[in-house]
């Protein structure tokens, strides 16, 4: 297939994009963050003191006030969907006219991970596209918290939404050189780091190459899981380095799992010194790398304002309908969720594939069937470089 | 009623302890392994799993059939006792002996036998050893065969087979005492018993004839008895007057083989005359005596002293007062 | 047909499936005539968790083992492990019956069936009661049978397991239609085989370190007093990596063999490592501490949880024997090294006996040919060696009436 390179610069379209943050989790990130310009936010909780305590401008609503009284789910999922369901009619009014929802919300509590669903709905029922940044529980959090989180993974997987999981484990790798335990903190750094992309691919007039309509096609009728992950080099060894640094994201985990893409969106931004036929190179071998033959866009931006440095991102997304041979077998867990929760809007078939999902949730590789060998309070399936928080020199 | 119980009960008695003993043992303790129930290969799961339970499949098949085999064995066995026993009633059961059925084809009877074996009598028929007798009797040289039958429920069948004497011959035992002992048609030489003397009486004597002894006792047959039986039997059956003129037969000049040049028999009859036999050819040397003697008593000639028929076609006939004037003739 | 009995003896490890066949030649000699190793499917952590490929694996060892000795087998040995083994230390006390205070066989019978007393839940069985001896009034006997005292006790570390677990095991042995003639712990059997009797005496802890399981046991006095099992093995490693540096399993298997070590040292500083080793798309190489850091925090975290179950019960700086590290596991460069820093005790690598010929001397084979020798001895070898010595009338009557095992 041909790659299409839009070096033509057409007409901006500006969309409006809304950020969201649900529970409290999500408007901590949010808050901590420095938003785009142009961006609007919504602050969603059942808590209304939390929401009090860190809502800083915007809109925001309190959701479920005859459900939880003002107070916290509790952990509740059940309760945190209750709550957001009653406020839905408020939820299509806050999402009309806006083009891209962003929701941020941590799943592991009652109103991030049962909320989420009626949120969601509302935004796409107002025509947007939506896109989720859910932050995962630790693993040493315990097993309850672990479940939830794939019950809402698994609930949010019927909508058609692409969903950026961050799993704290990975974080904490990933975060090079820092002792920082704060989870929370590190989450903002990630989504930052997309936020900032994010802009600059889709949104930035400047340096405009996508368009929104190509991300509103990325994520298509067909929607499956979603591929983001970025990669910076520089220096005499910029490109490889910087198509290392994408490879070992640690948000395109699993290098089996990501190792096809459907359709794979490609931005490239680089110093103005680079010849082009390393460009050409890089974007054959990420097109090899991901498989991704039958779509890929491909769109190039330029820094002036640094030498011999490179920035990679993708977004991709693969088909569930389509086998996927480097994805073995169901997660026993994502079916006793699918079968215990029925979706409230399954139009598409039952979700099969959610393993690697799965896997980053509780970080038990290939012992996520068996159960957990709880030794004084820690399950010793999960590798022990990381219950020990051993930081690995990469 | 109640003592077969009580039996079970002791013969049993060390399985019933042995329960207890398990049984307490299963209920008082927990369990151990062992308790797992271990089935048997009912179905392969695996390929591996499947040949095995068909060649232990096949084992067992090959002990059925082999102890069907058996089993079959067993039972044609006991259907061939069942019809032995069956037969045997039919047959009627062995009683003591109480019957004896004696035949001969000689001159021996059945108080002879008496008195030559100790008769079994009230011995039951089965447990009689017939071969005993039968060895008993043939040990007898006078007997040639014997033939003892059991006929149920209580008879025994003894048939014998004897000699038949041809000629006597007088044994010289010792200086003092010689004894007659008989030859019979197979040229066995035996001492005869229980002949009446009118049997006897007719039968030639051999004479000049060499016996040889038997290292097993009694002597051994006579060499070359085939011409003197050929002349004996034919001269009786076809000139009995002749034959019953006979007296002795001298056999000095006969060594065993008829073929040796001069080899002769010189019968002594009992009017003191002698004839001369060769070996071969009886019949036609008895038709040229009968020829002599009728010629002789037709003429009114005396009585011939000597006949001498080896001469092939011819016989010299000597006279008994031989006179000068008279050459003996030769006749055609 | 072999003019000789035989015995045959299966591990169904985690990694691979061993069957060894020997020719029981008299007593104390037995000639191997049969051996299959299997890669073992459908066991995790010792345990069976798919039945039917577990089944494959099993029967294919075992179909390869009657090829190779040229019987057919009827019984088995059968060596278990899982984390759902677990033991308790037991005793048995009674009052010496006789008037002149002697103890009797009759004594001695009582207080070993009173030690083998305790219920268990109803879900779990008994594998062995391993003998612990006897002690009389206090004082420490091995045989008391003679002596004057009033108090009997006898101690024993009974082993129990999951009867659902066991059963499935025993199962995978039914399918091909053989009888389990008799279980014995895999800790048990390879504890025997890498350690002397003047070892066992003078205390040792015995670590066998499987793909799935590490199995230990404890001597002291010559008696096993403690047994364990902790699910965790050479899998975790493997899957540690392959979580840590995002490659698959099979990669990761061949990295842990390949370049794995147990512990880091300064000589290998600068050392470096590439991930896929064929230099592709998102092969790049790693500083080697990356890579023994992750196996370095598993592996010492293995020894640190037997450290802490069996400080209550021993010394270690009493152990005079020490640590001895076996199974297949134990096979990775620089274990004993970090098992010297958790335990502060010497720690050797376990090697099977001279006699054992020369390719089942290493560590992977210890539990398979110490099941074997046990087998050998017939029956089991931990019960108090006098009742074994002479079987009373009624227990050989039973055996023939197969009304017991």
């Amino acid at each position: 297939m041909q790659t299409q390179l839009s070096f033509d610069c057409p007409e901006p379209i500006f969309p409006k994009v809304k950020i969201v943050a649900l529970g409290g989790a999500g408007g901590q990130v949010l808050n901590r963050i420095a938003l785009p310009i142009g961006w609007t936010q919504l602050w969603l909780d059942t808590d209304l003191r939390s929401l009090n305590a860190t809502v800083n401008g915007g809109e925001s609503l309190t959701l479920g006030l005859k459900t939880t009284a003002g107070f916290s789910c509790g952990g509740e999922i059940d309760l945190g969907r209750q709550a957001a369901e009653e406020n839905k009619q408020d939820l299509l009014k806050a999402f009309e006219g806006v083009n891209l929802v962003v929701i941020l919300t941590a799943l592991a509590g009652g109103c991030g991970s049962g909320g989420i669903v009626p949120v969601v709905q509302a935004a796409k029922a107002s025509g947007a596209l939506v896109v989720v940044f859910a932050i995962l529980p630790f693993s040493f959090e315990g097993t309850r918290r672990i479940s939830i989180a794939n019950q809402a993974i698994a609930n949010l997987r019927s909508e058609s939404v692409g969903i950026i999981p961050l799993s704290n484990a990975h974080l904490l790798e990933g975060s090079k050189g820092k002792i920082a335990l704060d989870a929370l903190a590190l989450a903002d750094e990630w989504v930052q780091n997309f936020l900032e992309i994010f802009t600059q691919v889709f949104l930035k007039p400047a340096y405009k190459t996508f368009d929104w309509k190509d991300l509103s096609s990325l994520f298509g009728e067909k929607f499956g899981k979603t591929i983001f992950g970025f990669g910076k080099g520089s220096g005499p060894e910029a490109d490889d380095q910087a198509l290392m640094d994408l490879l070992l994201c640690p948000l395109l985990h699993l290098p089996g799992d990501a190792s096809r893409a459907d359709r794979l969106l490609l931005w490239i931004r680089f110093s103005p010194d680079f010849p082009f036929e390393v460009l050409e190179e890089i974007a054959s071998k990420v097109r090899n790398q991901f498989s991704a033959t039958q779509d890929l866009r491909l769109a190039f931006a330029v820094n002036n304002d640094v030498k011999a440095s490179i920035e990679l991102m993708v977004l991709g997304v693969i088909d569930l309908q389509t086998p996927i041979q480097s994805i073995k077998t169901t997660m026993s867990v994502s079916r006793k969720v699918t079968s215990v929760v029925k979706p409230a809007n399954s139009s598409r078939p039952d979700q099969k594939e959610f393993d690697f999902l799965a896997d980053a949730l509780n970080e038990r590789g290939f012992f996520g069937k068996t159960p957990s060998q709880l030794v004084d309070g820690e399950d010793l399936d999960v590798p022990a470089y990381i219950r020990q928080k051993i930081r690995l020199q990469v | 009623m109640l003592k077969y119980p009580v039996e079970l009960w002791k013969k049993n008695f060390l399985g019933l302890v042995i329960f207890i003993k398990t049984f307490v043992a299963k209920t008082s303790s927990s369990a151990t392994w062992k308790t797992i129930e271990q089935p048997k290969l009912k179905r392969g799961v695996t390929p591996q799993a499947k040949v095995k339970r068909i060649k232990q499949f096949l084992k067992g098949l090959l002990l059925i059939l082999s102890l069907v085999m058996v089993m079959v064995g067993a039972w044609v066995g006991f259907q061939g006792y069942q019809f032995m026993v069956q037969w045997m009633s039919k047959v009627g059961p062995s009683q003591p002996l109480s019957h004896i059925v004696f035949e001969s084809d000689g001159v021996l009877s059945k108080s002879w036998l008496e008195k030559k074996l100790l008769l079994p009598w009230g011995t039951p028929l089965l447990s009689i050893d017939i071969h005993e007798i039968k060895n008993k009797l043939e040990d007898n040289p006078q007997i040639q065969s014997v033939v003892v039958e059991r006929l149920f429920p209580s008879t025994l069948n003894i048939r014998l087979r004897e000699l038949q004497p041809i000629a006597r011959i007088a044994v010289r035992e010792s200086s003092l005492r010689s004894s007659i002992y008989l030859v019979a048609t197979d040229g066995q030489v035996y001492r005869g018993e229980g002949y009446a003397a009118s049997l006897l009486d007719p039968l030639p004597f051999f004479e000049g004839i060499k016996l040889r002894k038997d290292p097993a006792g009694g002597f051994l047959p006579l060499e070359g008895f085939e011409a003197l039986y050929d002349l004996l039997t034919q001269a009786r059956m076809y000139y009995p007057d002749v034959y019953h003129s006979w007296k002795s037969i001298v056999c000095d000049r006969f060594k065993g083989n008829p073929e040796v040049l001069g080899a002769a028999f010189e019968v002594k009859t009992k009017d003191g005359a002698i004839i001369v036999f060769s070996p071969q050819k009886p019949l036609d040397q008895l038709q040229r005596l009968e020829y002599i003697l009728n010629y002789v008593a037709q003429n009114g000639k005396p009585t011939p002293r000597r006949i001498d028929l080896t001469l092939d076609d011819q016989a010299a006939v000597e006279f008994q007062k031989p006179s000068k004037n008279i050459p003996s003739r030769r006749l055609k | 047909m072999k003019s000789f009995p035989c015995i045959a003896a299966i591990e169904i490890g985690t990694a691979k499936t061993v069957v060894l066949v020997g020719e029981v030649l008299s007593k104390k000699r037995l000639n191997l005539i049969g051996m299959s190793e299997v890669p073992s499917k459908g066991i995790q952590k010792g345990e069976v968790i798919d039945f039917k490929a577990a089944s494959e694996a099993t029967h294919a060892a075992l179909e390869a083992a009657e090829k190779s000795a040229k019987i057919h087998l009827e019984k088995i040995y059968l060596a278990q492990t899982g984390g759902h083994l677990q033991g308790f230390f037991h005793t048995g006390t009674v009052n010496v019956n006789s008037s002149d205070n002697i103890v009797s066989q009759s004594d001695i019978d009582r207080a070993i069936f009173e030690a083998k007393q305790k219920r268990l839940p109803e879900d779990r069985v008994y594998v062995h009661h391993i003998h612990n001896g006897f002690s009389l009034d206090d004082r420490q006997l091995l045989e008391p049978t003679g002596v004057q005292g009033q108090k009997l006790t006898a101690a024993y570390w009974s082993v129990h397991a999951d009867t659902k677990r066991l059963r499935d095991t025993i199962h995978l042995l039914n399918g091909y239609g053989l009888t389990v003639a008799d279980v014995m712990v895999s800790s048990v059997a390879s504890a025997k085989m890498v350690t002397t009797s003047a070892e066992r005496r003078s205390g040792s802890l015995v670590i066998d370190m499987g793909a799935g399981t590490t199995d230990y046991a404890l001597y002291q006095d010559g008696f096993i007093i403690h047994t364990g099992v902790l699910p965790i093995g050479g899998d975790h490693i493997t899957n540690d990596l392959s979580l840590a540096f995002r490659l698959d399993r099979a990669r990761a298997e061949l990295l842990k063999c390949d370049m794995g070590k147990a512990c880091w040292l300064k000589e290998d500083q600068n050392e470096t490592f590439w991930l896929l080793r064929d230099r592709s798309i998102g092969d790049r190489s790693f500083p080697k501490k990356a890579l023994v850091a992750v196996i370095e925090a598993r592996v010492k975290e293995i020894f640190q949880i037997i450290h802490k179950r069996i400080e209550p019960l021993v010394d270690f700086k009493q152990l005079s024997a020490g640590v001895v590290l076996t199974g297949g596991s134990a096979l990775l460069p620089r274990m004993h090294m970090v098992a010297e820093n958790v335990f502060g005790c010497p720690v050797r690598l376990g090697e099977n006996p001279s006699w054992v010929r020369d390719d089942l001397r290493l560590p992977p084979y210890s539990t398979v040919l110490g099941l074997l020798t046990q087998a050998l001895s017939e029956g089991s070898p931990f019960e108090h060696t006098k009742s074994t010595g002479s079987q009373p009338l009624w227990n050989r009557l039973a055996k023939m009436l197969h009304l017991t095992h």
